[in-house]
């Protein structure tokens, strides 16, 4: 039994699965030798992943040389992109990309000068350089293979494992495409030098050039190449092999050379062996021995679409529209319409031909009118097996089509939908004219782009977790953080320091509870008081009911009666409002005994208020303490007012909308007021919320006054001012009786006014607050100091009540609503 | 009669023995969990975008287990759906989404706007976003699920919700969809 190695040099092949011969059509370029191109006006040169994967080296505007590296790699991985030309860097935009998608790419676009000065082309002493060298130079000159692929070589060139076999790959099966022809015919030595540089750095015991036997000058050429070289005999040897399409496939042809087939998802590196195409040999010695780049290709133009087909020397970047325009174009009607890039088994259609030539562009077929068979339309499977013959790669292109048209992804994975090297050897025999290959890519790009999703949702998932997880801990420790800093503070403390606060504790509980009956005793206190407050309350009522009739000749300076007498009239007319009369009874009842109990005693505080609030008007300019009590009053009979107009209003809810008027209603009111029966209470009400506002804002002043010292010197300024204020709600008042329906505008000026007296209420409290010192160090007297607070309290009390009040009122309003 | 009693002894014991053995067995081999949650969560995208109204796919997945809808997930797509259908073995519902929301999208944040607040931050279920507090801040668009949770919390308004760009390398080789001129063919023959 013969080794692999010794079968190899006996020169064993092996038959590859399946293939195809469909007609080479390859004379039409084969014979020419390979030309020059002229140079272009500009070359669009592909960087792809700029700002991503690399950066640019020049700005727009900069001027470039030839080779001059456009691009330098964030990873060290990175394969740099060259200027094919030199010149200056016009733009960098999206240009179309030479991909069947035609989608755009981001390119360097480079108007090129006539001059053409080059960078200095440095070769390595090979001799003398070590492996890491050499394969920099390759990485950095941009080789990368030029079967089609264009993967970096140097990754290739430096694998992980042991290479035995080298198969550099002149097979170039794909009818048209005869550029590695052309090239091993001219360039056999430069070939040979490449070789020997990939058998320096891989060190493999054999090296085979595979030449299809339909290139029997190729084979000649390169067998004087490897004859001349300075390799051991042996070690490199040109083999031909049987004109089959795909026999250039990589797998197909590790099969073909040695028998074996690489497993599914396996690279050749693992078997042992690199395959590498002639051109990238070429182009390894150009960038080690010659130190140029990798910055031009053999690119073949054929088809009977140009004029002139041929293979020429192409700056990659260069736009196609300049290399057909220099072949020439044979009119096909009005346009060029088609032009395939690559051959016409692998190639594809191009969306336009605005495209850059690349590293991969091996050919640009221009298919005159017969050339291709017109597109037919796709017909059913007949299931007649052609496809699964001639697939080299022997699956079952039945299968795969149906589960790829279903979109039954996994189903086509099953059937090793990714062994697929889309040749088109299936749908060059269907007889059905299926596009196979078609189904298989889009299959292809979909079942990739599943895995990526897959594998993007996994990475969503790991980082959620992290997430969660970082969450939960950082919480965990600051709870630990807080609890050790409490036992840190337990146990910095002494315990003596611990028996304090103990105590401390212990006398917080002892003060609670002992302030809990302090609390109930005085509930009940005032629940007596305010049923003593309600029987007076009631009692005056009935009293001031019977001067009821002579009010209406009674002068508006008596507040309180007008208000319980209004009172007293609600009380007989309304019984069903009861309830919440008394409450408010109640309410006031309990305040005035606040009130009282501030002032010294409950009966003094209630003479006091009944017979103060007459005086008030006559009185409050020069008595300041009765004004205060006036005031109180006269808010607390506004409060009433409101609340029993309110309680009224619930039943005729069409009127709720006069609750809101309030203080500026005059007293001179009264007199229309007592004639009109039905406004009678309104106008009361008015009435008496007026002279409670007037009330309360002297008795403001006043305090004011007494609490600014100071300004108790212009109390006489302030007073008139008092009166004016008075004298035009009296000039107002006409209006209102005439237009008694018309409330809109009092309405609104009196909650002015109330806005008026709550900031001024403020006002004064806050002066009070501020300057209690100053009333009683100052001009005051020391009853006058005691006055003011005696007033302060006062003024709160009237306040609370004056807003309780108001809550209540609008709570009830808001019932009547709601009956309503 | 002692064939009886010998049978319901023997009975007895071994009823005791598969007893004991069945009782091991339960508690060693006790399967923790729904196991079917696992596999709703595999097959769910994992953007934790809480577009289902639950807190995160594996809510979501274990709401499924418990009956609810399969098409809650306008992520994941119709596809999905499918898949979610299959496991519960349920019929398949169209999906409760819009054309818009079923296009990948990832955020951006226009950073000269950014103020550098940290909320879109801390809203990110999956520390797509870094940046720091008064710093500008940008997304990892490797890493962004286009859940848009981080366009509430912005106080500026500066994340938007850009569609991802079909490149050549995440093409779908529909080739009819390339805007192809389409010309006249002069037929031979």
């Amino acid at each position: 039994m013969l080794t692999l190695l010794e079968q190899i040099d006996k020169g064993n092949l092996w038959r590859s699965p399946g293939g195809i011969h469909p007609p080479e059509t390859k004379a039409l370029t084969s014979q020419s030798e390979i030309q020059t191109l002229p140079l272009a006006k500009e070359y669009w040169v592909p960087v792809p992943g700029l700002q991503d994967t690399c950066t640019l080296k020049f700005n727009i505007g900069d001027r470039v040389l030839k080779g001059e590296q456009l691009t330098a790699g964030i990873n060290p991985q990175y394969l740099p992109v060259h200027a094919p030309c030199s010149g200056t860097i016009t733009a960098v935009k999206e240009i179309r990309a030479n991909h069947p998608s035609g989608l755009p790419v981001i390119s360097c676009i480079i108007e090129s000068d006539d001059t053409q000065q080059q960078t200095n082309f440095e070769p390595i002493d090979l001799d003398a350089a070590d492996t890491d060298t050499i394969l920099d130079r390759i990485r950095l000159s941009g080789v990368a293979g030029l079967g089609g692929a264009a993967f970096p070589t140097h990754i290739k060139l430096n694998p992980s494992s042991d290479i035995e076999l080298v198969i550099i790959n002149g097979v170039e099966c794909e009818p048209y495409i005869t550029a590695d022809d052309r090239l091993m015919q001219e360039h056999a030595n430069e070939i040979q030098s490449g070789i020997e540089i990939i058998h320096r750095l891989l060190q493999p015991k054999r090296i085979i050039i595979a030449i299809e036997d339909n290139k029997p000058n190729a084979i000649q050429a390169m067998q004087r190449a490897v004859q001349q070289s300075q390799l051991p005999k042996k070690a490199v040897r040109v083999t031909s092999i049987p004109t089959k399409y795909p026999s250039g496939g990589e797998k197909q042809l590790i099969q073909i050379i040695t028998g074996q087939e690489v497993p599914s998802g396996a690279i050749p590196a693992q078997l042992g062996i690199v395959m590498q195409n002639v051109g990238t040999a070429f182009a390894i010695h150009q960038a080690v021995n010659v130190g140029k780049p990798l910055i031009e290709r053999v690119v073949t133009v054929t088809g009977n679409g140009v004029k002139a087909p041929g293979n020429y020397w192409v700056p990659v970047g260069t736009p196609l529209p300049h290399l057909i325009e220099h072949c020439g174009i044979i009119e096909q009607g009005q346009q060029l319409h088609k032009v395939i890039a690559g051959g016409p088994m692998m190639g594809h259609m191009l969306p336009g031909i605005d495209v850059p030539v690349v590293k991969g562009s091996n050919c640009f077929l221009v298919p005159g009118p017969d050339e291709i068979a017109t597109e037919s339309s796709e017909q059913a499977c007949i299931r007649c097996g052609e496809c699964a013959q001639v697939c080299p790669a022997r699956l079952l292109p039945q299968q795969l089509f149906w589960h790829s048209k279903a979109k039954e992804y996994d189903k086509a994975s099953s059937y090793n939908l990714r062994d697929c090297i889309e040749c088109g050897s299936c749908s060059y025999v269907c007889p059905s004219d299926i596009p196979l290959v078609e189904y298989y890519r889009k299959a292809k790009a979909a079942i990739k782009l599943q895995t990526e999703e897959k594998a993007a949702a996994e990475q969503a998932k790991i980082h959620f977790e992290a997430r969660l997880k970082r969450l939960e801990a950082e919480k965990q420790e600051r709870e630990a953080k807080a609890k050790k800093a409490a036992e840190k503070r337990q146990a910095s403390m002494s315990g003596n320091d611990k028996d304090k606060v103990a105590e401390a504790m212990a006398r917080i509980k002892n003060k609670q509870a002992k302030l809990k009956p302090v609390d109930s005793e005085p509930k009940t206190d005032k629940k007596q008081n305010v049923a003593a407050a309600i029987a007076r309350a009631k009692a005056k009522k009935a009293k001031q009911a019977e001067h009821r009739p002579h009010k209406g000749l009674e002068t508006a300076s008596q507040p309180t009666e007008t208000k319980s007498s209004e009172e007293s009239n609600i009380d007989i007319q309304l019984n069903g409002s009861n309830d919440k009369k008394a409450k408010v009874a109640a309410a006031i009842a309990r305040a005035k005994a606040k009130k009282a109990q501030s002032s010294g005693g409950i009966q003094t505080s209630q003479n006091n208020s009944i017979t103060n609030t007459p005086a008030a008007f006559g009185e409050a300019n020069t008595d300041e303490a009765s004004s205060k009590q006036a005031k109180i009053a006269a808010a607390v009979a506004r409060a009433k007012a409101k609340k029993a107009k309110n309680s009224a209003k619930t039943v005729p809810d069409a009127e709720t909308t006069h609750t809101g008027s309030s203080a500026l209603a005059e007293p001179v009111v009264t007199s229309n007021a007592s004639d009109k029966s039905t406004d009678f209470e309104e106008k009361e009400h008015k009435k008496a919320r007026i002279a409670a506002a007037v009330a309360r804002a002297k008795a403001k002043k006043t305090a004011a006054d007494t609490a600014q010292p100071k300004k108790q010197i212009s109390q006489v300024d302030v007073e008139p001012e008092g009166d004016e204020i008075e004298s035009d709600a009296q000039t107002e008042l006409p209006h209102l009786d005439s237009e008694s329906k018309q409330t809109n505008n009092i309405d609104k000026q009196a909650r002015v006014a109330a806005a008026v007296a709550k900031a001024k209420a403020k006002k004064q409290q806050n002066q009070l607050d501020e300057h209690p010192h100053h009333g009683t160090t100052t001009v005051e007297t020391e009853d006058a100091a005691k006055q003011s607070a005696e007033q302060r309290k006062k003024a709160r009390i009237a306040a609370a009540v004056a807003k309780a009040k108001a809550k209540k009122v609008s709570s009830q309003i808001d019932n009547g609503d709601a009956e309503s | 009669m002692s064939a009886i009693f010998t049978a319901i002894i023997i009975l007895g014991i071994l009823a005791t023995i598969f007893g004991l053995v069945l009782g091991f067995a339960a508690q060693k081999f006790k399967v923790e969990g729904n196991p079917i949650v696992d596999q709703l969560e595999a097959v769910l995208p994992q953007t934790q975008c809480g577009q289902c109204g639950y807190p995160g796919c594996r809510p979501y997945a274990e709401a499924i287990a418990n009956g609810e809808h399969i098409n809650k997930c306008p992520p994941g797509g119709t596809a999905t759906m499918e898949k979610l259908a299959e496991l519960m073995g349920v019929d398949p519902e169209p999906l409760d989404a819009s054309e818009e929301m079923l296009t990948k999208k990832v955020a951006y944040i226009r950073e000269d706007e950014c103020i550098g607040c940290t909320k879109c931050i801390q809203a990110c279920p999956v520390d797509a976003i870094v940046g720091s507090g008064k710093l500008m801040h940008t997304v990892i668009t490797a890493d962004c699920t286009g859940c848009d949770l981080c366009v509430e919390p912005c106080p500026v308004d500066c994340i938007d919700m850009i569609p991802v760009k079909t490149t050549i390398n995440n093409w779908d080789w529909q080739l009819n969809q390339i805007p192809v001129k389409v010309v006249l063919e002069e037929k031979t023959c």
